[in-house]
């Protein structure tokens, strides 16, 4: 090894040959040296000039007051320094005290600041406009959505109206594009809102097999019009109720279901629900790890997409864009709600084969839970339209016609709604029946007593349709009649049961959502012997209700109390609108006629005093076409049906109170 | 959640009131002028209704015009967002309702007499209720 000291030429070569200034001071701040790069950066030529310059900025007033501390030998700062033509610098000042010496090690880091406040500010821009668009988002579906629901109530309204075949049908279409108009709304809505953290999770106990039905519901008919295959299977283990988000998860699943069927063209689409681990939580109570398993044999997700699917409005590429219906918000409503329960989303994809979607998320079996809370419930998924449109139906007012024969039906299904859509038919008519909440209940209900039909729904907990109809049907129980008629109960069609169940003997089918007259109709078809022929509404008064007593109930939430609060109302408020139209009629005041009667229309309404009601209606309508000579014999007619229904309703009340 | 019912039908108002109760404070009004001056006091004690059911047909003032009062006051006061309003109409007037629906400016309507499911579930779906 060569023998090396630093000799003066190389330690100036060295210190002119780094990229920092670099300038070296005695106490006084005099400049004793300073390197090449020192005066370059400064633009100084000389000592004095770089003299000037360090004490005309802030530099110097820092190092005398690091200096002013003697125990400091080391410091970093930073300094604002002016050049002498005036440019601006940033830079980075090293201070080092060596004995009587101060060296200053400077940089400049003008640049650097600048583009690192350029890529802040960027930031803060980008984040503020991300803001601004969901801000934008939100208020834009708020204010479209306003005047949609004029559209919609009014497009309802005008259905009402006497419209011909093809009226209706536009109207019809009016009614279906505003309602997808609507559903994307409520999208962007519901997408602002968890960008801003806004939604909570709204957990009750709820019917998990209702819950995956009502899903599938909500694909079903695009399903059918795309003509694919379906099916899918709920793991038995998974209990009856648990407790969660219904209606989150009931979009969860449906927002799933959609984009395969929308991404699919032919083949099948398949819906899983394992049970894929149990635990017990902090409260002692089990939690279920639920696994969701939506599979269809579409078109597949690229590589290079992958990542972007759960972005807002992307889907797939641009191309796709044109070929799939839809902006693409699916998807990232799905992500969002995973999170918001904690869960996890995770998918299989191969292009042109189909891709499989996982959606795994723990919810808690309840201890205990009331048959209230089932009850509240079925309120409040009445939401549903299928449902609001089978509930429509059956406030039909009708009468209930006399039975003779003591036919009997079994209905078997899990779904306290679709029990109660039933039921509520069956009492109409004066069918008699009895409800079973699994096909286990079901078979032994049979072994005991006689029945001429069985309604049974193919989905249910314990034991379903399929097995139950298989054990009847085999004749292992001799107490029960094998050739029973049995219509089942399913969201699938005739054609769809046969390829699925070939084995499966069954005598008809009713689709969900039920509807009144496809009921009716295979009462007459199995039971010719019941008589439900006078059931067609009629619209002159004799055919109207003296009262509605039930249909009030039903529509006040079975309150009692309240009907008799409105009876009581009714009793004291008739005579002062009957007096009230008196006086106007014998003024003929027509408007204030007209006035007391839409009052006294509400209250006889209220009470469902349907006949009077129309008597009403009849009333309004000769006053509205000037008919006034007929008005007196109206107004007898509404004295005395007022008489008839006081009488009628004193003793039903009476009877609802004695119990 | 603060509720408003105008009606001047004590039936009707009952079983409003009753429906609604479970779900919040009921203030009532006999007439539109009632729903007004009890509107004002709810900008005074900036204690806002969250839903204001308006009956179409009633004495002194009737909900129409109580609607477009309302929506004045709003204004007026700058109000953030419009109040949901309800109208509570007979079936056999859809013209009132059309009017209110485009000239006064009201979210959404019902049809007597008042069926729980459908009061409830239209508030549900509006997201007034949860």
């Amino acid at each position: 090894m060569q023998n090396f000291t630093l000799n003066s030429d190389l330690v100036n070569l060295i210190l002119n040959s780094i990229s920092s200034a670099i300038v070296i001071t005695n106490e006084n701040l005099e400049i004793l040296f300073h390197n090449n790069v020192a005066g370059d950066l400064l633009n100084c030529k000389n000592s004095s000039d770089l003299s000037n310059i360090l004490s005309t900025n802030d530099l110097v007033e820092k190092v005398n007051k690091l200096i002013s501390h003697n125990d400091v030998t080391y410091e970093v700062f930073t300094s604002n320094i002016t050049t002498l033509n005036n440019d601006s610098l940033i830079c980075n000042v090293k201070f080092i005290k060596i004995s009587n010496f101060y060296l200053l090690v400077i940089d400049d880091k003008t640049h650097l600041t600048q583009l690192i406040n350029d890529l802040k500010n960027a930031k803060e821009a980008e984040e503020q406009a991300k803001k601004a668009q969901i801000d934008f988002l939100s208020n834009l579906s708020h204010e479209i959505r306003t005047p949609m629901n004029g559209v919609i109530g009014m497009t309802d309204l005008l259905a009402e109206t006497n419209l011909d075949e093809e009226q209706l049908e536009y109207v019809n279409l009016i009614k279906k594009s505003s309602k997808s108009l609507m559903m994307l709304l409520n999208s962007l809505f519901d997408i602002s809102k968890y960008e801003k953290d806004e939604i909570e999770l709204n957990n009750e106990v709820f019917d998990f097999i209702e819950l995956v039905e009502s899903a599938v519901k909500s694909v079903d008919n695009l399903i059918k019009t795309k003509n694919l295959k379906f099916n899918y299977q709920i793991d038995k283990n998974i209990p009856e109720f648990l407790y969660g988000d219904f209606n989150k998860l009931k979009q969860l699943l449906s927002n799933l279901l959609h984009n395969a069927v929308k991404f699919t063209e032919q083949g099948y689409i398949s819906l899983q629900v394992k049970e894929e681990a149990t635990r017990f939580n902090s409260s002692n109570e089990k939690n279920h790890k639920i696994l969701f398993i939506v599979a269809d044999s579409g078109i597949g997700i690229k590589d290079e997409i992958k990542d972007k699917i759960y972005d807002r409005f992307s889907q797939g590429d641009t191309v796709m864009f044109k070929n799939y219906s839809g902006v693409g918000l699916g998807l990232t409503i799905v992500k969002q709600i995973v999170n918001l329960m904690k869960g996890e989303i995770w998918f299989e994809s191969q292009v042109g084969k189909g891709t499989t979607f996982y959606v795994a998320i723990e919810l808690t079996e309840k201890n205990s839970q009331t048959k209230n809370d089932d009850f509240t419930r079925i309120f409040s998924n009445i939401n549903n339209d299928a449902h609001v449109e089978l509930l429509e139906d059956l406030n039909i007012n009708s009468k209930v016609t006399e039975n003779q024969k003591n036919n009997l039906i079994l209905i078997v299904d899990d779904n306290k709604l679709n029990q109660q859509v039933i039921s509520n038919i069956f009492d109409k008519y004066g069918v008699k029946y009895k409800i079973m909440n699994n096909g286990l209940e079901a078979i032994n209900e049979l072994r005991t007593n006689k029945y001429d039909l069985v309604f049974m729904d193919m989905m249910m907990p314990v034991m379903d349709g399929i097995e139950t109809t298989k054990i009847i049907r085999n004749g292992q129980y001799p107490e029960i009649d094998k050739n029973i008629k049995i219509i089942a109960l399913t969201a699938f069609t005739q054609k769809e049961i046969e390829n699925r169940y070939q084995d499966l003997q069954i005598d008809g089918l009713l689709s969900k959502p039920f509807h009144k007259n496809d009921i009716l109709k295979l009462l007459k078809q199995h039971l010719p012997f019941v008589d439900i022929k006078n059931y067609e509404l009629n619209e002159s008064v004799d055919n109207e209700e003296e009262f509605a007593i039930e249909e009030v109930l039903d529509r006040i939430g079975n309150d009692k109390n309240l009907l008799k609060m409105i009876y009581q109302t009714f009793t004291q408020d008739i005579f002062k609108y009957i007096f009230s139209l008196n006086e106007a009629l014998e003024k003929g005041d027509y408007h204030g006629a007209k006035v007391a009667l839409h009052t006294m229309k509400s209250l006889t309404s209220n009470i469902g005093a349907n006949r009077l009601t129309k008597v009403i209606l009849n009333l309004e309508v000769l006053i509205e076409e000037k008919s006034y000579n007929r008005v007196n014999e109206f107004m007898n007619n509404l004295r005395i049906e007022i008489k008839n229904f006081l009488k009628v309703a004193e003793t039903k009340i009476k009877e609802i109170s004695g119990e | 959640m603060l509720f408003l019912i105008a009606e001047d039908d004590l039936s009707s108002r009952i079983i409003l009131q009753q429906l609604l109760s479970p779900y919040g404070e009921v203030h009532i009004a006999i007439n539109g002028q009632e729903a007004i001056d009890l509107f004002k006091m709810s900008l005074d004690s900036k204690n806002y209704y969250d839903a204001i059911f308006l009956d179409i047909m009633m004495p002194v003032m009737n909900g129409k015009e109580a609607l477009k009062e309302i929506r004045d006051l709003e204004k007026k006061n700058k109000l953030e967002k419009e109040t949901y309003i309800m109208m509570v109409t007979a079936l056999n007037t859809p013209k009132e309702v059309i009017e209110s629906f485009y000239e006064g400016g009201c979210s959404s309507y019902t049809v007597k007499p008042v069926d729980r499911r459908k009061l409830i579930g239209k508030l549900r779906e509006d997201k007034i209720l949860r």
